[in-house]
């Protein structure tokens, strides 16, 4: 899993690109809990590049969401391939993971 | 008609995931799958795996390898994987109920999703124990033409 970190304002963008499986997901949440260490409280997680998530995935995005949560921060995810959001849909995470078509309107929401 | 891929017997470590994802991604092309049953199946494969690897094997100290076969009908895509760790039948364990999904974030526990996911992502789910094996079988309905 890549990550590549991008500022926008107070805003710590997080462009996620290959899979998120048991393989990927212990270095992509040590990835994700550093930059929460480093104190970014206002996360934008674009998914656009993540081609596949399991349970191992959801496992990272819960956890962080909580953390992030605990903190006193905001999350949310933008531009999730059909598959990836049919996923995250049926594990029943868009009530405390809002999801976005667009970085905008994400943006719009953590502002 | 039948089409009976040959099988693939891999280690039953983590290592061995892309290989078994190949094996599953090659049956459903030549199925002719939907992109949603194809992703569907190589999670539900994926899931069970993992469980295999993590749980049947390495947490109690086992190795063994993990066996793969497709078969192909007009009416199904049948995937069946075997392997020598304890017995184990997935289909036990607590499946997430429809209210504990809904539950907000503070109560929602870390884990327990991917049974869950594997038996929403197939039609059909079997396991057997058959002398010292596991055989975990997932099947798709294709689309009729």
């Amino acid at each position: 899993m890549k990550i590549t970190e991008k500022k926008e304002t107070d805003v710590t963008i997080l462009v996620l690109e290959g899979r998120l499986d048991s393989i990927t997901s212990p270095d992509a949440e040590k990835q994700l809990m550093a930059i929460l260490d480093k104190g970014a409280r206002k996360l934008l997680l674009d998914a656009s590049g993540i081609v596949y998530i399991s349970s191992a995935g959801l496992r990272v995005l819960l956890t962080v969401t909580k953390k992030i949560n605990s903190l006193g921060g905001k999350i949310v995810l933008s531009r999730l391939g059909p598959q990836v959001q049919g996923i995250i849909e049926l594990a029943g995470f868009t009530s405390f993971l809002p999801v976005f078509k667009t970085t905008e309107e994400a943006l719009k929401t953590l502002a | 008609m039948l089409t009976k891929k040959n099988s693939l017997v891999v280690p039953g470590t983590l290592e061995s995931l892309s290989a078994l994802r190949q094996y599953t991604m090659d049956a459903c092309t030549t199925a002719g799958l939907t992109k949603d049953q194809a992703y569907g199946l190589s999670l539900a494969i994926d899931e069970i795996a993992t469980n295999i690897m993590v749980h049947g094997y390495g947490k109690n100290g086992l190795t063994g390898n993990i066996s793969i076969v497709a078969e192909i009908t007009d009416e199904n895509v049948t995937l069946v994987m075997e392997d020598t760790s304890p017995e184990f039948d997935a289909r036990k364990l607590a499946v997430p109920p429809a209210e504990s999904l809904k539950k907000p974030l503070e109560e929602r526990p870390i884990g327990g999703l991917g049974v869950y996911l594997t038996l929403q992502n197939v039609d059909r789910f079997d396991y057997q124990r058959i002398g010292g094996v596991n055989r975990n079988s997932f099947i798709i309905k294709r689309a009729k033409k």
